[in-house]
């Protein structure tokens, strides 16, 4: 299974991507994880500190972008695409978002413009995965604001006054993504758990081959199980 | 055509590199092939000659780079690296070049940078590995070339020329001269050259290259060569 999670900030993609990746343990037995790491200064599976943290926010535009850049592209070589699972929440539609508006990179007609990036990277991912499957979770601006306040990012990127524009950015490269599967949720009023129950329900006609072979190996042994103990 | 050019700093990796460009355009016709000759830190970026200015660092990026952590760095240059891999079959006729990538990494990180050693977190052995192995498989005729030279001539051209940022201390030229010939020889790349600049001027280099290589010349490559050669 190949996912690519995105939404705004405080929309829930972490939460819905923890509770995904329980599913898939679940569901297609195994290990599931996504790869969150694309709002700077989180920018790997690495231990920082918090100064480390702070000399990544220090970091001219210039670098932060190279760093950006080659991060993205390291999360597209074969390493992941050979194992049967690579699941990223964010990844270069966050860096299409946020580049421009809080980095300092990226605009339209730069060099390395992400939102061009965005497409280019959907190119390669076309190539090596083409069953990758594009998710955007939505929010409304409301409830958006009510969890930044409530329970605020130590390094978060949104910005109160930006959130009806980032809003419709995430829809904007939503819509013009070049992945054929997608889907959106809505996690305004609907619980996690819920939400989860979605996506078990929508992901079905994408599931591949071998998550299906996974799911009926699953099944037969349970109901093995089953048999013997009644 | 596709080179990896390795050697210890001052070696004349960096010369022999463009001049050898230089020589490709003249006799093969190619535009030059744009070197990524950017893994000692903090010299991350530039690709001359195509160079694309806005990927420059000042001095001021240069000191930020240099006075990270081990931890940023290491992160930082393992996406580098995978970034200058390819990530599938070359197009047929694609010319790049390198100079020291995954080889600089896996002799001058553990050593100086202070990460990438055994069993660390981004090892460099096992990075190394993998990147010859998509090596391997993407781009099977690439050619590595190891620029040797005397340690007293790297003493010699130190003093005389010294780096702005200077990675190898005078103490441990012997070591790295032999870490980069030990690489060398553990490379599970085919296509191996090996240059001693030691006595021989820039020109002499570029014609002993220039003959070495031309059992690992492509197809497309002798035709260029031999079409360029009616032309004149």
């Amino acid at each position: 299974m190949n996912l690519i999670l995105i939404g705004a900030e405080y929309s829930g993609t972490t939460t819905l991507a923890t509770k995904i990746a329980e599913w898939g343990t679940e569901t297609l037995g195994g290990q599931h994880g996504f790869h969150d790491h694309w709002k700077i200064p989180y920018l790997g599976h690495s231990e920082f500190t918090d100064e480390e943290y702070q000399s990544i926010i220090n970091l001219t535009p210039n670098i932060k972008e190279q760093y950006q850049r080659y991060h993205m592209e390291y999360h597209l070589s074969h390493d992941f695409y050979d194992d049967k699972d690579h699941n990223m929440v964010g990844f270069c539609y966050d860096e299409a978002v946020y580049a421009p508006l809080y980095y300092g990179y990226g605009g339209k007609g730069e060099y390395a413009g992400r939102s061009w990036f965005a497409r280019h990277i959907e190119q390669s991912i076309k190539r090596i995965a083409p069953e990758t499957v594009l998710i955007l979770l939505k929010c409304s601006p409301d409830e958006i604001r009510k969890r930044m306040k409530k329970n605020p990012n130590k390094y978060g990127v949104l910005k109160d006054k930006d959130v009806e524009h980032v809003l419709e950015r995430f829809e904007e490269e939503y819509n013009l993504a070049l992945i054929r599967q997608k889907m959106t949720f809505d996690s305004t009023n609907t619980s996690p758990d819920k939400l989860v129950k979605e996506f078990e329900k929508q992901i079905e006609p994408f599931l591949t081959d071998i998550d299906r072979q996974r799911i009926i190996f699953r099944s037969l042994r349970s109901l093995k199980k089953q048999k013997k103990s009644s | 055509m596709q080179l990896l050019f390795i050697g210890c700093e001052y070696s004349g990796t960096t010369t022999l590199s463009r001049k050898f460009d230089e020589w490709l355009t003249e006799t093969i016709g190619d535009q030059g092939m744009g070197y990524h000759d950017h893994w000692k830190i903090p010299e991350i970026s530039g690709h001359p000659p195509h160079e694309t200015s806005v990927t420059i660092l000042t001095e001021e990026e240069e000191q930020q780079v240099y006075k990270a952590s081990p931890t940023v760095k290491e992160l930082l240059m393992r996406y580098a690296l995978y970034y200058h891999s390819p990530q599938g079959p070359q197009p047929i006729g694609t010319g790049s070049a390198r100079v020291g990538y995954y080889f600089d990494e896996l002799i001058y990180a553990p050593r100086y940078y202070g990460y990438g050693g055994e069993g660390e977190l981004g090892d460099r052995r096992i990075e190394a590995n993998k990147i010859e192995t998509i090596l391997s498989k993407y781009a099977p005729d690439l050619v590595l070339i190891l620029v040797t030279c005397s340690p007293e001539t790297i003493i010699h051209r130190k003093k005389t020329n010294p780096h702005r940022n200077e990675v190898v201390p005078e103490q441990d030229i012997l070591l790295i001269l032999d870490r980069f010939q030990e690489e060398f020889n553990n490379s599970k790349i085919k296509n191996k050259i090996t240059i001693d600049t030691t006595s021989d001027t820039i020109g002499q280099s570029v014609k002993k290259l220039a003959k070495k290589i031309e059992p690992y010349l492509s197809h497309e490559d002798r035709l260029k060569l031999l079409l360029n050669q009616l032309k004149q």
